[in-house]
């Protein structure tokens, strides 16, 4: 028997959608995407193994179609069109200034990382999904994904700033 | 002795990866080591940068739109049994001045009695003002998508919470009993007014009164309504007197 997964999805969608962001970095398209996830998992609840957890498949069925996406706008050209980007979000309800430079410098850093990092440390550093976790639903063995993750980590901090990040 | 690590080992040890006995290892050579100690920082200090980014991102409210569409990709793979799928206001859609208009005659319109506070003969449909007893409870503690019954078999349908531009909270519900209403209840200080009521079909949906929705979605146009709450900030802003 199939469990009814609707409810799980809707309290998962802020996450999946910050997810998405990570991805795709643009929020329209963000939001297109976590409902096409939703729609595939709907359509195929069964390829939900007993033992995963729905937020790491949820996860994965995500990213599928971010790479779907991708695939067809190489095949047929398509641009992403970058109406509004997502960014400045966490930087808006920041009152403190210096607080708030620094999160964007942050933002900006990370958003600059290649895409497979930035996913990474969405994944593994804001998700707490573990390493061998992270590997399993990128497909990747666990020593590239620390690999790329530690990349990642000390560059966003370089280009803060160690000192200036202390502002956290 | 100095011993040299690679960034993951150190980023390992930073996420309390590492297994013993290269644990206490590690950390008794940061200790020693000055730039060991550095390069641990930095890792340690780009994961708080990525949390710093991205954790108010999930804060931030589905767009009703997507949360719409996944509760009717929901409803159509499930049969629309599982999630409640309560009618969504339109928060976003204005309605234009003329059924601004109408909201002030249905405000101010005499119309008497409020769902669980009275009762009599002559029973006009709905009013506003201050909520006490039962009712008010329910408005502040039914998460919306639930239902509670009052005493008199009247059932209270919250639908959804959310501030207004003065910032106040604010919840959307619905009466279903013997009259049947939607009304917007507001908590200025520490009492439930009703602002808004409007008669609505009942549950055998033999009175229709002409476009409620619009007159609804006008009215939180006019209040300045903000996108309904998830559940974890309702839960909060419900708990907060």
């Amino acid at each position: 028997m199939t469990t009814a997964i609707g409810p799980r999805l809707i309290e998962l969608l802020p996450r999946l959608r910050r997810y998405a962001i990570a991805l795709c970095r643009v929020a329209d398209v963000a939001d297109e995407l976590v409902q096409t996830a939703c729609e595939r998992a709907l359509a195929h609840p069964g390829s939900l193994a007993g033992d995963v957890p729905l937020d790491a498949w949820m996860f994965r069925v995500l990213r599928n179609a971010w790479y779907d996406r991708l695939r067809r706008q190489r095949t047929r050209g398509e641009e992403l069109e970058v109406s509004e980007r997502a960014d400045l979000v966490a930087v808006e309800g920041e009152q403190v200034p210096e607080r708030r430079l620094l999160l964007a410098d942050a933002m900006a850093a990370i958003d600059r990382l290649p895409g497979d990092q930035r996913e990474l440390m969405l994944l593994v550093c804001v998700e707490d999904f573990s390493y061998r976790q992270a590997a399993e639903m990128l497909d990747l063995p666990i020593g590239t994904v620390m690999s790329r993750l530690a990349r990642a980590r000390k560059r966003v901090a370089e280009e803060v700033g160690v000192d200036r990040g202390r502002l956290l | 002795m100095n011993r040299t690590y690679d960034d993951e080992t150190l980023m390992a040890f930073a996420d309390g990866a590492l297994e013993e006995p290269l644990f206490s290892q590690v950390a008794a050579d940061i200790e020693a080591d000055a730039d060991l100690a550095a390069r641990l920082d930095a890792l340690v200090m780009g994961k708080d940068l990525a949390r710093a980014v991205y954790r108010p991102l999930a804060q931030v409210p589905v767009p009703r739109k997507l949360r719409q569409n996944v509760e009717a990709a929901i409803a159509a793979a499930e049969g629309g049994k599982v999630v409640p799928l309560r009618r969504r206001v339109a928060f976003g859609s204005w309605q234009g001045m003329a059924a601004a208009a109408a909201i002030a005659c249905v405000v101010a319109g005499p119309v008497g009695y409020f769902l669980g506070q009275g009762g009599g003969e002559d029973r006009p449909l709905v009013a506003t003002g201050p909520v006490e007893g039962a009712l008010a409870d329910l408005i502040g503690t039914i998460p919306s998508g639930g239902e509670a019954v009052l005493a008199d078999g009247t059932r209270f349908l919250p639908i959804a919470s959310f501030e207004d531009q003065a910032g106040r909270l604010c919840r959307e519900f619905e009466l279903m009993g013997e009259t049947a209403a939607l009304a917007v209840a507001c908590r200025p200080a520490d009492v439930w007014q009703v602002e808004m009521a409007l008669a609505i079909p009942g549950e055998d949906g033999d009175y229709r009164p002409a476009s409620s929705l619009p007159v609804l979605e006008s009215y939180l146009s006019a209040i300045g309504a903000g996108a309904p709450m998830s559940t974890e900030e309702e839960r909060a802003a419900l708990a907060s007197e």
